[in-house]
């Protein structure tokens, strides 16, 4: 029961911190510039961990809130029917313990594996800045110095007549 | 003759077919990373072709997956039960290849490119071999009870015909990559990926052929019989075409064989959906393995509206990016420095 009330309120805590978090971002930025405070900044990294919260809470409150149901039953038993979907008798006969036991090894594997993938590349993408999420917000200075933008000009830049690819691999 | 459940099992052949047909080229550019792309820029080319399709290409899986669970529960669970282990390496190779196409690009250097075009490449092979193997095994059969499950521990579902369908999926997705290369690049890669389509095309079809024709003899009927001979016929125009420079026809026709050896192999296994090795009493059919008429008419009644909301927006979605792709297109690779940043941000004048 604890976990279901403070789930639920985790999830619609974090979801709505997220909101306010986008929100208060679409407000600093509605000049088009970046804000130069270094607190607004580490802010917006925490921010990141928001919608994860707010997930992984829902999906705790779901998933622990409907036991002993696989599928929960009418909220009023006398209604349309008497079934009771109960998780023990979901359970697939056929498929062993030790198949089970290898998709959850190798499926939290592969996730580990990809989060310190993924970890990786955003601090690496936070460190670069927001020139390295955007290129595009790079002006080209006047002088044709194309050494200036990041993308490296030739027939793939935006605006050009023969670009065929919105954006390349 | 049930009509809801006949209907169903028709839209679950359509969205087999469909997944086979557009899903198949991006596996087989995929597989393609590997021994056919010669540097950098043509496998950026390559993946510069599927990447704005694939994922849509993709969800006919799930589609496929989900109107099975929702039409056939029981053809769900014995199927997905018995090829519990096969079916997890399918979804890690998904998950890798899907993965490495975004992160492919993100660090400029050879080694961690080569990393995610061994991911990309291997992805590809293993999910073609494993819905190959299983859809091969849904219409030959499975050591099932009279409960459903599977008899014999997680490798009964191994035989000749599990290899004999991931070779099938896996030449014929090659074929098709080719097809699609062919027709949707310019330049070295789109002559030599129709010379490859020419000079391999009857090694490639062969294993999907040899499916095709053995279900035949296990529960063929004439129409059936009469629909491999149109695919044949449909492989040789596909391959005429080729030689011949009419990328575009020789593509559509390659799909026009998919269509027609689909229709012989699911026609051939009809009513059963899935066989029991042990006892033909125990096969699935669509009478005992489908969902009450209540929910098939439900399903029906959505499908009618979402399907061809899907096929708009998907059919959209290839018209934007229609144009062809080549060298030209790619620009240069470029690393994310800080250096960068910082210069790009200097006080402009």
């Amino acid at each position: 029961m604890e976990v279901t009330y403070w789930g639920f309120r985790m999830m619609i805590g974090f979801g709505g911190v997220a909101a306010v978090a986008a929100l208060a971002a679409l407000w600093v930025t509605r000049r088009g510039t970046v804000p130069a405070s270094r607190g607004l900044m580490r802010l917006a990294v925490f921010g990141i961990l928001a919608p994860f919260g707010a997930n992984a809470a829902g999906w705790i409150f779901t998933e622990m809130g409907r036991q002993p149901f696989v599928v929960a039953p009418n909220p009023d038993p006398s209604g349309i029917d008497q079934v009771f979907m109960f998780t023990a008798a979901a359970v697939s006969p056929g498929v062993s313990a030790g198949e089970l036991l290898t998709s959850l090894i190798v499926l939290t594997s592969v996730y580990a594996v990809l989060l310190v993938v993924e970890v990786k590349l955003l601090v690496k993408y936070i460190r670069g800045g927001v020139v390295a999420a955007m290129p595009e917000l790079v002006h080209v200075p006047a002088d044709g110095n194309e050494d200036a933008t990041p993308k490296g000009g030739g027939p793939g830049k935006p605006g050009d007549a023969d670009d065929v690819l919105a954006f390349a691999y | 003759m049930e009509l809801l459940p006949t209907i169903w099992f028709i839209a679950i052949a359509v969205l087999w077919t469909g997944y086979l047909f557009l899903e198949g080229f991006d596996l087989g550019v995929g597989m393609l990373f590997k021994g056919f792309a010669r540097n950098d820029t043509e496998r950026r080319v390559l993946l510069n072709t599927v990447g704005p399709v694939w994922d849509g290409n993709e969800v006919w899986l799930l589609t496929a997956g989900g109107a099975t669970f929702a039409a056939f529960p029981l053809w769900y669970a014995s199927l997905f039960s018995a090829l519990y282990l096969p079916l997890l390496l399918v979804l890690v190779a998904l998950i890798f290849r899907a993965v490495a196409f975004e992160y492919r690009g993100k660090v400029d250097n050879p080694r961690w490119r080569a990393r995610w075009d061994w991911a990309i490449s291997l992805g590809s092979l293993v999910a073609a071999f494993g819905v190959g193997a299983a859809l091969a095994l849904t219409t030959t059969g499975l050591p099932l009870n009279a409960n459903g499950d599977r008899e014999g521990g997680p490798f009964a579902w191994f035989s000749a015909y599990a290899v004999l369908g991931g070779l099938a999926v896996v030449g014929f997705s090659l074929l098709h990559g080719l097809a699609f290369l062919a027709l949707k690049t310019d330049g070295d890669v789109r002559h030599r990926a129709r010379q490859w389509f020419v000079r391999l095309l009857p090694v490639l079809l062969l294993p999907i052929a040899g499916w095709a024709v053995s279900l035949q003899l296990l529960s063929g009927e004439i129409w059936t019989v009469l629909a491999v001979v149109a695919a044949v016929v449909a492989a040789v125009l596909a391959w005429n075409f080729a030689r011949t420079g009419a990328e575009g026809r020789a593509f559509l026709s390659l799909g026009a064989f998919l269509l027609l050896g689909s229709a012989s192999i699911f026609g051939a296994a009809f009513p059963v959906v899935l066989p029991s090795t042990l006892n033909p009493d125990f096969n699935l059919t669509i009478s005992n393995a489908s969902s009450s008429d209540y929910t098939l008419g439900l399903m029906t009644v959505v499908a009618c509206i979402g399907l061809p909301l899907v096929l708009v927006y998907q059919a959209w979605t290839y018209w934007v990016f229609r144009r062809r792709v080549s060298d030209a297109h790619i620009p240069e690779a470029h690393s994310f420095l800080p250096a960068i940043a910082a210069k790009a941000l200097a006080p402009k004048d």
